[in-house]
């Protein structure tokens, strides 16, 4: 385990060098071009659109598997090193101030909302994987549904057989009154990463309370529906950090586009309008 | 020990398409329908599998994660024994982004064609709020834009479209003709000053030379330094120093680093008056703290202008009427007082009469030639003008060597002074002004170059000295002949003295000469006595007739047959008129009055302090010091009141320091180049500056001291003119 770790930290460490070498000689060159009167603007530009149209030219290379344009990890890597290039050749173009046009102002709220929302879908993918990672599983997203149909369905087969081997009625009144609505119920989006599992935790309590009417037959089954809430448990954090994963990328894309039909108009509007071509 | 929720088992597991658009219905209780969807989400459901015939049987084909074969098996006609009722299939997380992203594209796209083709498509594509200054002026996109779409790497068309885009500027801000170059100087001029002024001292900035290295193209935009949709207060001119540099060819670190040593700043021309510090502090007020009329410190004569920026040479009454105002008005002076404007010049009478001229009277002392003035007027008669060029040179008191032509055109003359003379008394100021022709652009109205002319003292000086002057000329006008004679004996005015006769020769034919001086000269001498009449009893004495006009005026002298005008003190309009008037004049006679009345003892001594310039643009009297002049921008620009504080014990001349040894005075000896002098003061020592304007503490920002755009600024205004000529489309209300 440890070599890939060393590998990893070696190819970030040798990644940000170059990009902070790439930072450093943009900014040089800003200085000088701006120094000797060139058109520094209309050279980051150019060089900005020619960033902003690779990194979204991430998004069509996972569309189009079949052509020999490197791997997806690599891609991944380029997307996200270059995002950091794109950011301060970004802040160079603007000169890091406001602008003042409309269009102009919507382009750069897009800009940064784009940016944003990749900065913080970066730290999600770094941070979120390992916690969801401690339960000992890893889900696939969509088959959440029915992995919580599944356990529902268990829970349901347990109570009956509780009902038919112990002829008494306890857990089964029990798993009407809680544990039907607790396996039915997804909590809300975010609430198990915020630490809200309360629900689960009365649901627990209120099971261990019932153990002292419950005899040995049914105390066992009672541990098994136990372990079947924490499954659930398990399955209502997982979903909520995979759906967190999936959900910044419903600003991160989207965003793009728009800002790929904005930065068009920017375009046409300056080469329709500037002393510069 | 945690519950694993997925299976393991290859077969168990199921079969999912994250990627397809529509999810079956049913995936979410666990028994999704092994068809799936349709490409348009319709459900596809019959049953749990798709049973296969073998033989003449139908075989169930469930799969073994939905339970293997099941129970019922198929039924007879090969359908599902497990019908599956339809469901309704949900689109995918990623089919829904995929929604988002063309609803995003669509609400953008609109937004384009709106912000691009729209009503407000000027508010919605301007990048930024302009400055005020055009905010005001440009009310359209194309009043400083050439909108014309296209892209190339050719430099050709490149360039163009910068000139086009300079052009739109130039159209309201006129740089002169060199706009387009450094500076707003020629490239001559530009190599004269790399040539001429001090270098760079030090070692080349690493950064400025990396700078240049991609020095500017050759075509530069107003736009690369003049960066407009920042803002309304942005500052509209600010350049950085490495910015000012990269242009020139021995850029330095800064200015205490390397900039080059002051080159006679800021002595850049010679004073406009010539007033000598040095005699003045050192030899005329010796102790500068002494009362007046000395003066007590640089102030006394100095004052900062209402921009902070000159320091002023105070009025006249201020500074120098103390001690030169009656000098101006002719105090102490042994000649006289007055110039001389008009008079009788001697003719040889006695050789004119043999040539058989015919004269009529004419004063037999005269003596003198033409005065400059006289001249001037004479020469805007033509028949003056031919024979004064016929004359030449040739002496008029003595023509016994001339020739006939040239007695005859003396004679000429002398009837043209005459008639001159006549019309004065007659008309006065108009013949005047008629005579003096219409002044050149520039020049001083013609009403000042008359002096406030009194008909009255011609016609005084008339009657005592020609009396019969109006009915003779208006006699010969009508081309009669008239008798030469001598005019009556006439009386002088002596200061403390009754009149007195001058005697005239008496000429036998003279039919005036036995009549009362009465009839001769009714009015003569302001009610003076006649010449005959006896004595009268002693009376009030006059004084001199100079003095008599001692504020400045018209007066004559019967013994010389003079008419002096004296001036009235300082800026005499009369004096300043015939001054501006004739400096640089190419006529002979003007130059002869600008020498009369430009000489060190002229009255009125105007050229004693006041200077001429004979430059490019042509010769100008200096009247005033040197003045902030609002419509030129200098290259260098220094605010004294800023300054003020900062002086040490030594006041102004702190900076500014005697040159003792200067030969100031020199500069204005024949030499009519402002820019070739030497100074009063010792040119400035850049150490002076730099002792405080260095990065931590005054700044030494180029633009602190020097402007880019220098010469005119009122060709950096807007050009007014070119909304009315069309050249500008005025804007839509």
């Amino acid at each position: 385990m440890a070599a890939p770790l060393k590998s990893f930290a070696a190819r970030r460490a040798l990644l940000s060098l170059a990009t902070l070498a790439l930072v450093g000689a943009l900014a040089l060159a800003a200085w000088l071009g701006a120094a000797a009167l060139r058109p520094v603007g209309l050279y980051t530009g150019w060089l900005l659109l020619g960033l902003v149209l690779l990194l979204a030219f991430f998004n069509a290379r996972k569309k189009l598997p079949f052509l020999p344009l490197l791997n997806a990890g690599t891609w991944l890597q380029l997307h996200v090193y270059a995002g950091w290039l794109t950011c301060f050749v970004f802040a160079l173009h603007t000169g890091a101030r406001l602008p003042g046009g409309r269009l102009e102002f919507l382009l750069w709220l897009c800009f940064i909302v784009v940016a944003a929302s990749g900065v913080s879908g970066l730290w999600l993918s770094r941070w979120l994987p390992p916690r969801l990672a401690r339960s000992g599983e890893s889900l696939i997203y969509e088959r959440i549904p029915l992995l919580r149909h599944r356990l529902e369905t268990e829970a349901k087969a347990l109570v009956h057989q509780a009902e038919a081997e112990t002829k008494s009625t306890t857990l089964a009144d029990f798993y009407l009154r809680e544990l039907g609505g607790y396996f039915a119920r997804s909590p809300a989006l975010l609430a198990p990463l915020a630490g809200d599992d309360a629900d689960y935790h009365r649901v627990k309590l209120e099971l261990a309370a019932l153990r002292r009417f419950l005899n040995e037959r049914e105390a066992a089954l009672a541990d098994q529906l136990g372990e079947l809430l924490e499954a659930k448990r398990n399955l209502d954090a997982q979903r909520a950090g995979q759906r967190l994963l999936k959900l910044w990328l419903f600003v991160h894309i989207p965003l793009t586009y728009g800002l790929l039909v904005l930065i068009g108009a920017h375009v046409w509007l300056v080469l329709h309008y500037s002393h510069r071509l | 020990m945690r519950r694993l929720l997925q299976s393991l088992v290859y077969n168990r597991k199921l079969y999912d398409r994250p990627q397809d658009e529509w999810i079956c219905g049913r995936a979410a209780e666990g028994c999704p329908c092994i068809y799936g969807p349709g490409p348009k989400g319709e459900c596809r459901a019959t049953g749990q599998c798709l049973p296969a015939k073998k033989g003449d049987r139908w075989v169930c084909t469930r799969l073994i994660s939905l339970g293997a074969e099941c129970g019922p098996g198929p039924r007879p006609d090969g359908a599902c024994g497990c019908p599956v009722p339809p469901c309704r299939p949900q689109r995918s997380l990623r089919a829904e982004r995929g929604r988002l992203v063309w609803l995003v594209v669509c609400l953008a796209l609109g937004l384009v064609v709106l912000a691009l083709w729209g009503t407000t498509r000027a508010d919605w594509s301007m990048p930024g709020p302009l400055t005020n200054q055009h905010a005001v002026s440009a009310h359209r996109c194309t009043d400083c834009h050439v909108e014309a779409p296209g892209f190339t790497l050719s430099a050709g068309p490149r360039a163009l479209r910068i000139r086009q885009h300079n052009q739109l500027c130039i159209n309201c801000h006129d740089l002169g003709p060199h706009g387009d170059s450094p500076h707003g100087v020629s490239a001559s001029e530009l190599l004269d000053i790399a040539r001429t002024q001090p270098k760079a001292t030090g070692a080349r900035p690493l950064a400025l030379v990396a700078a240049q290295t991609v020095s500017p193209s050759a075509e530069l935009a107003c736009a690369t330094c003049h960066r407009e949709h920042r803002g309304q207060d942005i500052n509209f001119k600010r350049l950085s120093d490495q910015q000012c540099q990269v242009c020139h060819q021995a850029p330095f670190a800064g200015f205490a680093a390397g900039h080059p040593e002051f080159a006679g700043y800021p002595y850049e021309r010679r004073t406009r008056l010539q007033f000598d510090h040095v005699t003045h502090l050192q030899k005329h007020f010796t102790d500068i703290r002494s009362p007046a009329p000395g003066p007590t410190s640089c102030a006394s004569c100095h004052e900062p202008a209402a921009d902070g920026r000159q320091m002023l040479v105070k009025g006249f009454e201020q500074t120098c009427a103390s001690c030169h105002a009656g000098q101006i008005e002719g105090a102490g002076r042994a000649d006289a007082k007055g110039l001389i404007f008009l008079r009788l010049p001697g003719f040889d009478l006695e050789t004119l009469k043999a040539a058989g001229a015919d004269l009529g009277e004419w004063p037999e002392f005269c003596e003198g030639g033409l005065t400059p003035f006289m001249r001037w007027l004479l020469e805007g008669d033509d028949r003056a003008r031919a024979a004064l060029e016929t004359l030449g040179n040739q002496n008029l008191s003595d023509l016994k060597s001339a020739t006939p032509a040239q007695k005859a055109a003396a004679a000429d003359l002398l009837w043209s002074i005459k008639g001159l003379f006549a019309d004065l008394v007659t008309q006065g100021q108009p013949v005047l002004l008629r005579r003096l022709g219409s002044p050149p652009d520039g020049q001083p109205a013609r009403a000042l170059r008359t002096g406030q002319f009194s008909a009255d003292v011609a016609l005084a000086a008339q009657q005592a000295w020609l009396p019969n002057l109006l009915a003779e000329v208006a006699a010969h006008r009508r081309g009669e002949k008239i008798k030469s004679t001598a005019p009556p004996a006439i009386q002088t005015i002596a200061p403390g003295k009754a009149p007195t006769t001058v005697a005239a020769a008496p000429d036998p034919d003279d039919l005036l000469a036995d009549l009362p001086s009465e009839a001769a000269a009714p009015n003569s001498g302001a009610g003076l006595p006649a010449a005959t009449t006896p004595p009268p009893p002693p009376g009030l004495e006059f004084d001199p007739a100079e003095d008599r006009v001692a504020a400045g005026g018209w007066y004559r002298l019967d013994d010389t047959y003079t008419l002096y005008y004296r001036p009235g003190g300082h800026e005499d309009a009369f004096l300043r008129a015939w001054i501006d008037g004739t400096a640089g004049h190419p006529a002979p006679t003007a130059q002869k009055i600008f020498s009369q009345l430009s000489a060190g003892n002229a009255p009125g001594v105007c050229m004693k302090c006041h200077t001429v310039d004979r430059t490019a643009a042509g010769t100008m009297v200096n009247w005033r010091a040197a003045r902030p002049a609002p419509d030129v921008r200098p290259f260098t620009t220094f605010k004294h009141t800023a300054h003020f504080s900062l002086m040490g014990d030594q006041g102004c001349a702190t900076c500014h320091t005697i040159a003792a040894a200067a030969d100031y005075a020199g500069s204005f000896k024949a030499n009519l180049d402002p820019a070739v002098f030497r100074s009063n003061f010792a040119p400035l020592a850049k150490s002076i500056c730099s002792a405080c304007h260095q990065p931590a503490q005054a700044g030494e920002s180029c633009q602190l001291c020097h402007n880019y755009h220098t010469g005119e600024t009122h060709k950096l205004r807007l050009k007014s003119a070119e909304f009315s000529r069309g050249l500008i489309a005025p804007p839509k209300p």
